[in-house]
């Protein structure tokens, strides 16, 4: 266990190792101009200075909190309705052609018309963010409340389960699984719906520093939204994955009896 | 124990219609060890489950000896939920009916020493070896210490020598605990050792009952004795022959039946 969360890490220490390597390798070999593409120097001096000035963090704090809200709203959407759907079959039936249709529709296109709605504020960007999470995470969930074998079923019966113990003894715990993959796919979806959503709009959120970085041909203020914006995804996945460690443990992937 | 009356369960309706089990009379004596013997199809299963309450017969009547007499029901497969560890597995029925946290894992101790298995407590599924998981289900069936224990063909998924082991492990605990039991099994060899009496079951229909006079206690030894020989030879003449599947006469007989 331990072992292998330092296994992990090495890995992603020499991960990082290798894409700084490579970084610097590019400006050595081309020597581009700093607008074009800055080095690594450059990007965690400009970095400094707009930290210093106070100029990133409300940002950060922005679109952390409309990816983290508009995440966990998609989720609680997808697991209110996902048991409903799983449960009843004219409904899932009726449901399920839509719900994949509408997973395969980019839905960031919808993005214009909630800032039209919602207005130019939060609110907008987390109901982006939160749309695009719910539709494969709902399917994922149903899937997931499906999962259980007949066999467990039968048990339940045997020992006389009420309908609430039957959700909380089997079907919860055997749905985890699908719940928590439904979790996975939802995490870079809810950054992409973030930012997308500050692209439209004016006002906070890395979003919209990439749009302002890109007018000023600031190329180093881009590379620093850009990199802030990829580590709050890595953040959030290794998140998930620790909640996964802690939910499936070692009975994950293992065979089942 | 229980007396069963001219019981018959049909599913479906007009052309689909499919008997399953079709007058079958029967009862069960407290703590008598019966064992149902069939092919695959026969309609072991359905006879357990009308038993337990899980299905309603179309004709016909169970009647229990005892009122609220408590059954246990070991399946094929262990069923173990594999997100619980061994203890949390057993105990999971006395969860069900609202035991208090520290009387269900003291119960739940005690009947995994039952079947040999204190040190697994926390163990989980995927830890357990087929015979370990079967036993480990065993317990489950026994926390709540039942009246009747009914058991589908619990050790047919295990190779032959542990199967002779789980059977002499059984007979010890059935012998230990005074359980009333009624098993299900393929294997006739199974049948006799455990037994006190044999039902053959047949298409839906008992075709022959046998008493088993083999003396107790049973062992390993028991397998290899006389009388298991001739009694195995008796029972299996009474086995209809499998239609689709052809005989070939051997050479001390000329075709004629008398196996
Ligand atoms: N729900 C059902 N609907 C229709 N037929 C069923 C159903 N359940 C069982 N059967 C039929 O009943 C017969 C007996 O099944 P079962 O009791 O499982 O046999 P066994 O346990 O002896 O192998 C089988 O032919 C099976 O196809
Ligand atoms: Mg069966």
């Amino acid at each position: 266990m331990l072992r292998n969360i330092f296994l992990k890490g090495l890995g992603f220490a020499g991960f990082m190792l290798s894409i700084w390597l490579a970084w610097h390798l590019i400006i050595s070999i081309f020597a581009p101009p700093a607008w074009l593409f800055p080095s690594p120097s450059m990007v965690y001096q400009r970095f400094t200075e707009l930290w210093e000035v106070e100029a990133l963090q409300p940002h950060l704090r922005i679109t952390a909190t409309e990816i983290v809200i508009g995440y966990l709203l998609g989720i609680a959407g997808a697991l209110l309705s996902g048991y409903p759907i799983s449960q009843i079959r004219l409904l899932e039936k009726v449901l399920t052609p839509y719900l994949i249709a509408a997973n395969s529709v980019p839905l960031v296109a919808f993005a214009p018309l909630l800032i039209l709605w919602l207005g130019n504020g939060i609110e907008a960007k987390i109901v982006v963010a939160a749309l695009i999470v719910f539709f494969p995470a709902t399917i994922s969930t149903i899937t997931g409340f499906h999962a259980q074998s007949p066999i467990y079923k039968r048990l339940m019966r045997s020992l006389r389960a009420s309908k609430l113990q039957r959700f909380l003894y089997l079907e919860l715990p055997s749905a985890v699984p699908g719940i928590l993959a439904g979790m996975k796919i939802g995490a870079p979806l809810a950054v992409v719906g973030a930012v997308v959503g500050e692209f439209l709009g004016t006002g906070l959120g890395l979003g919209h520093l990439i749009l302002e970085a890109n007018g000023l041909m600031d190329t180093p203020q881009l590379f620093v939204a850009i990199i802030l914006l990829g580590m709050i995804g890595i953040v959030f996945y290794m998140l998930i994955m620790a909640l996964e460690q802690i939910l499936l443990g070692p009975w994950h992937n293992k065979k089942r009896r | 124990m229980i007396k069963v009356d001219n019981l018959s369960l049909t599913y479906g309706r007009g052309d689909r219609r499919v008997v399953v089990l079709r007058d079958l009379s029967f009862h069960l004596n407290v703590g008598e060890f019966v064992t149902i013997v069939g092919r695959s199809g026969s309609g072991k299963s359905t006879f357990l489950d009308l038993i337990m309450g899980l299905i309603q017969p179309t004709s016909g009547t169970i009647e229990r000896r005892k009122k609220n007499l408590s059954i246990g029901y070991v399946f094929q497969r262990p069923a173990l939920l594999p997100w619980r560890n061994v203890l949390r597995n057993i105990y999971l029925p006395l969860q069900i009916s609202g035991i208090s946290r520290e009387d269900r894992r003291r119960m739940a101790m005690e009947a995994l020493e039952k079947v040999g298995m204190g040190y697994a407590a926390h163990y989980l599924p995927f830890q357990l070896s087929g015979g370990m998981a079967q036993r480990v289900a065993i317990a489950r069936a026994l926390v709540q210490d039942p009246d009747l224990l009914l058991m589908d063909e619990p050790f047919s998924a295990l190779d032959p020598m542990l199967r002779e082991n789980m059977n002499v492990n059984l007979l010890r605990l059935w012998q230990r605990t005074g359980k009333t039991i009624l098993f299900v099994t393929h294997s006739i060899d199974e049948a006799l050792i455990l037994s006190d009496r044999i039902v053959l079951l047949e298409e839906g229909k008992f075709l022959k009952e046998f008493e088993v006079d083999i003396p107790r206690p049973r062992g390993y030894e028991t397998f290899r004795t006389e009388r298991f020989t001739e009694l195995n030879r008796i029972v299996r003449a009474h086995l209809p022959i499998q239609p689709n599947m052809p005989r070939i006469p051997s050479e001390d007989e000329d075709g004629v039946s008398d196996e």
